[in-house]
């Protein structure tokens, strides 16, 4: 008897601890100091490492503070962050995506204005392009780590053994096609891509024409007329059927993959991309050896003025509107942006920083170079007034896109129909979703 | 001296306190959304009560009724093919062979590997335009199929999946056919009635107490199937796979739409709660218990 009631004693008391334990866990100061900040990003295994290597020196150099890095793949960080800001649990230094702005800071008040923080951060080491692109009604709510923009990338060495030139031009880009399926035969394409992909090369198409962004945030509506959309849809039907690009159920045969990650991108069949420049990396670390990828000039139609660049940050550092210290998170921010030591530590993990002490710093050390630099050129050369609205990344304009193309490219909908329904039905999301 | 109510309730209280906090709450919580335009992005407390308006708006979404079909047309495929499979299975494996015991678990193991995501990562790469299939078909001399990008063949890839996790359900049959009072089979033998006739009229009305068991669960479970179109084909191509649930995920987790997509979440509730009081109300016409059995006996 005495030995039941024991373990029962046992029992009851890893019970209570239990619950006392899971209690403990409930409260939010659990472990936590004044001097403690949370900072979450995502990323691959290397930029994690560059990332709190960062973060160890600045508590190296900023005695009393600790930092905690909160750090994830990107699948799966908008949804963690999303339900951290709802529950306000969120760290009090975020890495968010541009569009993401309008998701939690539609009116400028959703992260904290970091004009009123400028004696802190040096706002001079960043363009007014950049600081323009992180404001919401005039409160400065992010700071661009990287701006990108989508370039023309090209397998050099499946070029070179088809013999056939890199495009320059619109019409030459869809004559590549034709070219490499005489030359290679059925298996090779001169450039792949999601329909999200199609849709931001048919917007720079589009915008290279109209010298306007596609979407128009006031209007609620696309900047175009329905004969641009019309010519979105010949576009896709010109380069899918000159065996330029791959057809829809070609692509959709290897599932849901990453195109980096399918077969004939590894082996160089599929030998192109329009891709931002800030991801290329991750494009050519996954070619067999051997191959080359080089970038394209940017094709230009007749007469365009800007190049319809879809360039703006790829990725920003914001300050919670709730943190308690926002002079450390702001001290945090300068030394991740623009202290040659932070920079240093963080390198070209995230792309070539847009901070311009920054980019000297890593220049004079010799970081910048081949086609990281090359990208960078080519983006400061090109025509680029346009400021295209994070609404044309919404998830709902860009499954839009997909829909509709989708539908045409498995001859659910003829040229004519999707060309009509890019225009109507891409408002109608517009209309629904511009808040 | 001890209170044998007050241990017994402490011992009960972590499964009480989790069943609370994690069933019961977002249970009752998630009809409340469904009665607001919540957004996932926004504090609970800007969320507008608008009545049945997500309930009403399901009328005139195109994307949801394709959805709706497609998960029908999944769960009419996929729950009879996979009880049949598993139970032919079950019979084979209830033979007396040699090395028996290897093939049951052998085939129980898919199911223990099951539709996680590393299985279903694997799925995609077999049945690829160059997947493992397609090339064996190549070594074989046909043509290969394009099988994740064609709507009707990409839904069934996912189906597949779903069949080779047969190994539970298989189990369950395995232990319904041990349960068969082998001197039924003795008397039917001494009658002349032959294998099938003895599967038709012996093996079949006694197991349906499992059959019915298995029925409930795969319904239910094949209703909630995720990972497989998620993973292999993220609901495409043409919203062919683009099962309910993920239209679930995606309307809160993608569109952040809470409220709508609680509402989605209650409409699949309530369909596989239809599902099982049907289910539950033909029993009587259709599944043997042995208690009746006995009862019957007694009764003569």
């Amino acid at each position: 008897m005495g030995h039941m009631l024991n373990r029962r004693h046992l029992l009851a008391g890893t019970v209570a601890a239990g619950a006392a334990t899971a209690l403990a866990g409930c409260s939010p100061k659990q472990g936590a100091s004044d001097s403690e900040l949370r900072i979450s990003w995502w990323g691959g295994s290397s930029n994690h490492r560059a990332t709190l290597e960062a973060l160890r020196l600045f508590e190296e150099a900023n005695p009393g503070v600790r930092v905690k890095g909160e750090y994830t793949g990107f699948s799966g960080h908008l949804e963690r962050l999303t339900t951290q800001l709802a529950g306000d649990t969120a760290p009090d230094v975020m890495q968010i995506n541009w569009y993401w702005q309008t998701l939690f800071s539609r009116d400028g008040k959703g992260f904290f204005d970091l004009n009123g923080l400028r004696d802190i951060i040096d706002l001079s080491q960043f363009d007014a392009r950049t600081l323009q692109m992180g404001t919401t009604n005039g409160h400065l709510n992010a700071l661009a780590v990287t701006n990108a923009a989508r370039l023309f990338y090209f397998n050099a060495t499946t070029f070179d053994k088809a013999g056939v030139a890199l495009p320059a031009t619109w019409d030459e880009l869809k004559a590549t096609g034709p070219q490499m399926h005489k030359a290679l035969g059925d298996a090779y394409y001169p450039i792949d891509g999601t329909f999200q992909d199609f849709a931001a090369l048919a917007r720079s198409y589009v915008v290279q024409k109209t010298g306007k962004p596609l979407v128009d945030t006031a209007t609620k509506s696309l900047n175009c007329s329905p004969e641009d959309m019309r010519e979105v849809a010949q576009l896709y039907t010109d380069l899918t059927q000159g065996h330029t690009w791959p057809a829809a159920r070609v692509r959709a045969s290897y599932g849901n993959v990453p195109q980096q990650e399918m077969r004939p991108w590894i082996n160089g069949e599929y030998a192109g991309t329009y891709q931002w420049n800030s991801a290329i990396d991750k494009y050519t670390d996954t070619l067999s050896p051997g191959q080359t990828v080089k970038l394209a000039p940017y094709p230009m139609r007749d007469g365009a003025t800007d190049a319809g660049l879809l360039y703006r940050p790829a990725m920003l550092f914001v300050i919670n509107r709730n943190c308690k210290q926002p002079e450390a998170a702001a001290r945090l921010i300068n030394f991740l942006l623009n202290d040659p030591v932070g920079v240093r530590a963080m390198g070209l993990m995230r792309g070539v920083p847009v901070s311009a002490i920054a980019q000297k710093t890593l220049k004079d050390d010799g970081l910048l170079d081949g086609l990281k630099l090359e990208s960078e050129a080519q983006i400061a050369d090109l025509p680029k007034t346009v400021l295209e609205s994070p609404y044309f990344e919404h998830p709902r304009v860009r499954d839009g896109f997909q829909d509709i193309l989708e539908g045409l490219g498995y001859g659910r909908v003829s040229q004519k129909e999707a060309g009509e329904r890019l225009y109507t039905d891409i408002n109608a999301i517009l209309h629904r979703v511009v808040r | 001296m001890y209170n044998n109510k007050l241990i017994g309730s402490m011992y009960v209280t972590p499964f009480i306190i989790g069943f609370l906090l994690f069933t019961a709450f977002p249970f009752i919580a998630s009809f409340v959304l469904s009665l607001t335009d919540a957004r996932l992005q926004d504090q609970l407390g800007a969320a507008n009560f608008t009545g049945l308006a997500n309930y009403g708006e399901m009328a005139g979404d195109a994307t949801f009724q394709k959805s709706l079909g497609v998960t029908f047309f999944y769960v009419f495929v996929t729950v009879p093919l996979k009880l049949a499979f598993a139970l032919l299975i079950a019979v084979i494996l209830n033979f007396k062979l040699r090395g028996i015991g290897f093939f049951r678990t052998a085939f129980y193991l898919p199911s223990i590997l099951g539709g996680s995501v590393a299985i279903a990562v694997v799925w995609r790469f077999v049945f690829a335009g160059d997947g493992l299939i397609n090339q064996a078909f190549g070594v074989l001399g046909f043509g290969g199929i394009n099988w994740l990008g064609e709507p009707d063949t990409a839904m069934f890839s996912i189906v597949l999946l779903r069949l080779w996790q047969f190994g539970s359900a298989m189990v369950v049959f395995l232990a319904g056919l041990k349960a068969i009072p082998e001197d039924l089979y003795e008397a039917a033998d001494i009658d002349g009635a032959s294998r099938f006739k003895q599967f038709w009229m012996i093996t079949l009305p006694l197991l349906t107490p499992v059959l019915f068991f298995n029925f409930i669960m795969q319904i239910v479970q094949a209703f909630q199937e995720f990972n497989g179109p998620y993973i292999i084909t993220a609901g495409g191509p043409l919203k062919s796979s683009y099962l309910l649930p993920l239209m679930i995920y995606e309307e809160a987790f993608k569109y952040f739409n809470l409220g709508y997509s609680s509402a989605l979440s209650w409409v699949l509730f309530v369909i596989i709660a239809i599902f099982t009081a049907v289910a539950f109300w033909s029993q009587k016409h259709w599944v043997f218990y042995a208690q009746e059995r006995d009862d019957n006996k007694g009764g003569h």
